[in-house]
């Protein structure tokens, strides 16, 4: 019970961990979204 | 003397023209590109500003640079230096940019050959915010996203000096934290904090409160923060990176996607982090000055919320019209007490107004009245729940419409904060609106310290009647309003009172979805035409649509 446990959390992390690379992926192809600073 | 003062290349490029310690004229460039926040030299400020002054650029005897470029320019050799490869690109799009944005050789092209002062992006900040106030010893908090290499500072303001007590440096930025999770929740930086700001009361900052605290590698009066979840030293595309989102275990929001409770409980506990650190740097300028007043400046103090709990430290807080980098464009140039008003814009005359509106004939009616009708008139059709747009005299410098380049409206009509978001602004419902109140009846209403001039401050509402001008919890961001500072919105509000017995108005900026305010007759006339505002009143012309 535990090996599965534990592959369904390392499988919802890295279902979730491919969300945020989407996520921000989308983000950086749009136009700069940045507080200007240089 | 005169001397221009030009603040360009950041945020709010703007200039500011003032004889003899007089400022004669100020505007942000923004309002004459369009472009919200326009960043570009503000060639169109500067020739508007010398010709009201009716000056030429010969005649200009000093320039003062809002901040010191080689300062700024070995902060950022110094970051790229950090991560060469990551950054090589970077640095060769800044070092063009560079050559570009000198200023001796931007103001030597249009002829003035003159000394330019270059000032500390900071100190201008400070300069504006004590040297407009009525105080004579104050301490001086400075908070930003980043000037040269400083994020904050704390000055001590006494007679005609300012000295620089405590500054912390980038990367160590409260306003870029604010920034990057304004840009998390799908809000563009720099531009959608407000939007975080009223977002934030609709969450419970418990959620993510302790997740965020933790980008903090120390959060005393010296915080330092944690940069392996930030890009600000080696990105202009995005402010973070993926461990960000691990941390908050929540992934960023782009700006079409839904909005969810989760984002409201990162605004709440965003701002609830602002508020604390704020508090710890309020308490640090009180205990090194020992001073009863406050003068707060960058880009931060428009945070309303977090500016009132400065009264736990401090009997009186002056916050200026326009404490960002166009704000500066004016304190660059002052180094003595100068009595500044925030109405230093464009005024036009009544045949140009005439002639903007016969322009128009087949679409509007106009009718001219005199100032005792047209309070009268525009008082009663507020009161009956029309929308207005009131367009008078010289327009504002800074963020905020104080009633020169306003929509006006009934705070007293539940139903008018979403007409006005949805139907005139076009923008997101929890968005809240002003009020401007008579400031002698202000405290009937709002519970308040002293008197609110600049819309800066965001106080509890005393009375339930105010729905469309009081947030979900219970607070206004008022604006409070004398005859010495506008006598035409006084009598307006006045009258308003007289008719209603409650002499408080609804005010928003007059722009609409994604534009900058109003500036001429033309635009007004236009945006009025083009949205479903229903009077639209410029001097003493009320203008209606046919």
């Amino acid at each position: 019970m535990n090996i599965i446990k534990f592959f369904r959390n390392k499988y919802s992390q890295w279902k979730r961990n491919r969300e945020y690379k989407r996520k921000l992926k989308q983000l950086k192809e749009r136009d700069p979204f940045t507080y200007k600073n240089f | 003397m005169v001397q221009l003062g030009i603040s360009a290349f950041y945020h709010d490029s703007a200039a500011a023209i003032i004889v003899n310690g007089e400022v004669i004229a100020a505007a942000e460039e923004e309002r004459f590109t369009g472009i919200k926040h326009d960043h570009s030299f503000p060639i169109n400020s500067i020739k508007w500003c010398l010709s009201k002054a009716g000056k030429s650029i010969y005649n200009i005897n000093e320039v003062h640079w809002y901040e010191t470029p080689e300062k700024k320019d070995d902060r950022v050799s110094t970051t790229f230096a950090k991560k060469p490869f990551r950054t090589f690109f970077l640095n060769r799009k800044y070092k063009k940019s560079k050559k570009s944005q000198n200023p001796k050789n931007i103001l030597e092209s249009m002829g003035y050959t003159g000394k330019i002062y270059y000032h500390d992006h900071h100190f201008s900040h400070a300069a504006f915010s004590y040297f407009t106030s009525n105080f004579s010893d104050s301490a001086i908090l400075t908070v930003d996203g980043v000037g040269e290499w400083e994020t904050t500072t704390i000055s001590h303001g006494r007679g005609n000096k300012i000295e620089k007590k405590i500054s912390i440096d980038f990367p160590n930025s409260l306003g870029m934290l604010y920034s990057t999770i304004t840009a998390y929740l799908g809000f563009k930086p720099n531009e959608g904090e407000y939007k975080v700001m009223g977002l934030a009361p609709y969450g419970d900052y418990k959620v993510y409160y302790s997740k965020l605290l933790s980008v903090f590698e120390n959060t005393s009066n010296k915080y330092t923060i944690n940069q392996k979840y930030f890009t600000w030293e080696y990105s202009d595309r995005v402010m973070f990176n993926e461990r960000l989102c691990r941390l908050l275990e929540l992934p960023p929001r782009l700006p079409e996607d839904k909005l969810t409770q989760n984002h409201k409980d990162l605004a709440a506990a965003l701002q609830k982090v602002y508020e604390n650190q704020f508090l710890k740097l309020v308490k640090t300028a009180k205990n090194i000055t020992g001073s009863d007043n406050l003068c707060l400046g960058g880009g931060c103090a428009y945070n309303g919320v977090a500016n009132v709990l400065a009264y736990k430290y401090f009997k009186s807080v002056f916050i200026p019209f326009a404490p960002s980098d166009a704000g500066s464009a004016i304190g660059a140039c002052l180094n003595k007490h100068t009595k500044v008003s925030p109405y230093t814009g464009p005024e036009y005359t009544d045949s140009y107004v005439k002639k903007q509106i016969n322009k128009h004939k087949d679409k509007i009616l106009s009718f001219k009245l005199s100032d005792k009708k047209l309070f009268s008139t525009v008082a009663e059709l507020i009161n009956a729940q029309n929308i207005i747009a009131w367009f008078q005299g010289r327009m504002e410098f800074g963020a905020r419409a104080l009633g020169n380049r306003s929509i006006l409206a009934s705070p007293r009509d539940p139903k008018m904060r979403e007409r006005l978001n949805y139907v005139i602004k076009k923008r997101e419902g929890f968005r809240p609106f002003a009020p401007s109140v008579i400031e002698d009846k202000a405290s009937l209403f709002f519970d308040m310290k002293e008197p609110v001039p600049h819309m800066n401050q965001v106080v509890k509402a005393k009375v339930n009647f105010l729905p469309a001008a009081t947030h979900i919890d219970g607070t206004c961001r008022v604006q409070t309003v004398t005859k010495e500072q506008n006598i035409r919105y006084y009598k307006l509000i006045e009258e308003i009172g007289r008719q209603s017995k409650i002499p408080v108005v609804l005010n928003t900026s007059f722009n609409l979805k994604d534009q900058t305010i109003t500036i001429s007759p033309e635009q007004a006339i236009q945006r009025f035409i083009n949205s479903d505002i229903n009077y639209l009143v410029i001097n003493n012309f009320l203008i209606k649509k046919i």
